[in-house]
């Protein structure tokens, strides 16, 4: 089981089911960091792991199913070029991928994950992520193809 | 490394400016976007179909008689928080049928900027910007409820765990400093997760 709560423009914790996995991405710092409660203490947790993607500010984060796999995908923007990212995030690790379409004059501010037809194949479908610019604009990348 | 290749989708009605507010619905797809009507009548819906994305964005009405604070997602359902200054109360529109139509009414208390949500399966709260939180369990009737962190804080974040035995957690900081986190079971008690000046 795996569940993502997004809180407008705060932080982010990312439930991952029985192990009690967290996430958590900090607006203010720009770290995205591994939570896990201490062993047979909960409610108390420490962190078990910081991330290596400094410099980000954390928008948003949703739960996308990618292949047999679910991902963390992050809605950040880069505070140095002002540019947005989108990052992905595995189990413990996190990483910005694909900049492209976010090297744009408006910013991506919102991002969902849909099933849609995949062209490919006749009578199938695959995922894909959605991504709104600030105008309006919007972006689609399927994803069931290229993980 | 996952590549995803990115490709602008070609609208037939783009959105008519930028919006104020924007949600997605979980799992679906569909987008609301909130426009703000610049000759002072209500603020405008819009509702992104991901089925018919080649449509573009539809309008869907507007918030009547409120200006629109946040608009938010969750228990299968679209919800658009205002204020109505004239009354000074809050009001809240949702719709269950993916935007199409909007249901609004009064919120009990005095008015509140409504911006901060959370969902689990079975509930939804929703925090303004003076501590107030408001809460439901069947997406449609919301009751004002006391907020864990008092008055004198302003609630950062709030996000709900889906397990039962954890409850509500609560981000929460005053005005000038960053309290952390906490843990609020049923909104009787607060643990101290962990200090965001501690994790580095």
């Amino acid at each position: 089981m795996s569940n993502s709560f997004s809180a407008g423009s705060g932080e982010f914790l990312i439930y991952q089911g029985k192990g009690f996995a967290y996430h958590y991405a900090g607006v203010e710092t720009g770290f995205a960091y591994s939570v896990t409660p201490a062993q047979n203490s909960a409610p108390h947790f420490k962190a078990t792991q910081a991330s290596t993607a400094p410099q980000i500010k954390i928008l948003d984060v949703i739960t996308c199913p990618i292949g047999q796999r679910t991902a963390w995908v992050y809605l950040g923007k880069d505070l140095k070029t002002e540019h947005s990212l989108i990052i992905y995030s595995g189990n413990r690790s996190f990483f910005v991928a694909d900049a492209s379409p976010t090297a744009l004059d408006n910013p991506i501010i919102a991002i969902s994950a849909t099933m849609v037809a995949t062209p490919e194949k006749e009578n199938s479908t695959g995922n894909a992520l959605i991504a709104i610019a600030s105008d309006g604009t919007a972006y689609m990348a399927s994803t069931a193809l290229s993980f | 490394m996952p590549h995803f290749a990115w490709e602008r989708i070609s609208m037939e009605q783009p959105l008519p400016g930028h919006p104020i507010s924007i949600a997605a619905a979980t799992g679906l797809g569909d987008f609301i976007a909130i426009i703000k009507n610049k000759k002072g009548a209500g603020d405008e819906i819009y509702l992104l179909d991901h089925a018919n994305l080649h449509l573009g964005w539809q309008k869907k009405g507007a918030f009547e008689h409120a200006a629109v604070c946040s608009v938010q997602y969750g228990l299968g359902r679209f919800f658009i928080f205002g204020i109505d200054a004239k009354n000074n109360h809050s009001v809240v529109a949702s719709s269950d049928d993916g935007g199409n139509t909007w249901n609004q009414q009064k919120i009990s208390g005095s008015a509140s900027h409504y911006d901060v949500a959370a969902f689990s399966s079975t509930e939804g709260l929703v925090t303004g910007r003076d501590g107030a939180v408001v809460r439901t369990t069947d997406g449609i009737t919301w009751t004002q409820i006391t907020s864990p962190s008092g008055s004198e804080k302003k609630v950062f974040s709030l996000q709900q765990s889906p397990n039962d035995q954890l409850g509500f957690v609560v981000v929460e900081a005053s005005l000038k400093k960053r309290d952390g986190f906490f843990l609020v079971d049923d909104f009787s008690q607060q643990e101290p997760l962990f200090s965001t000046d501690g994790i580095t």
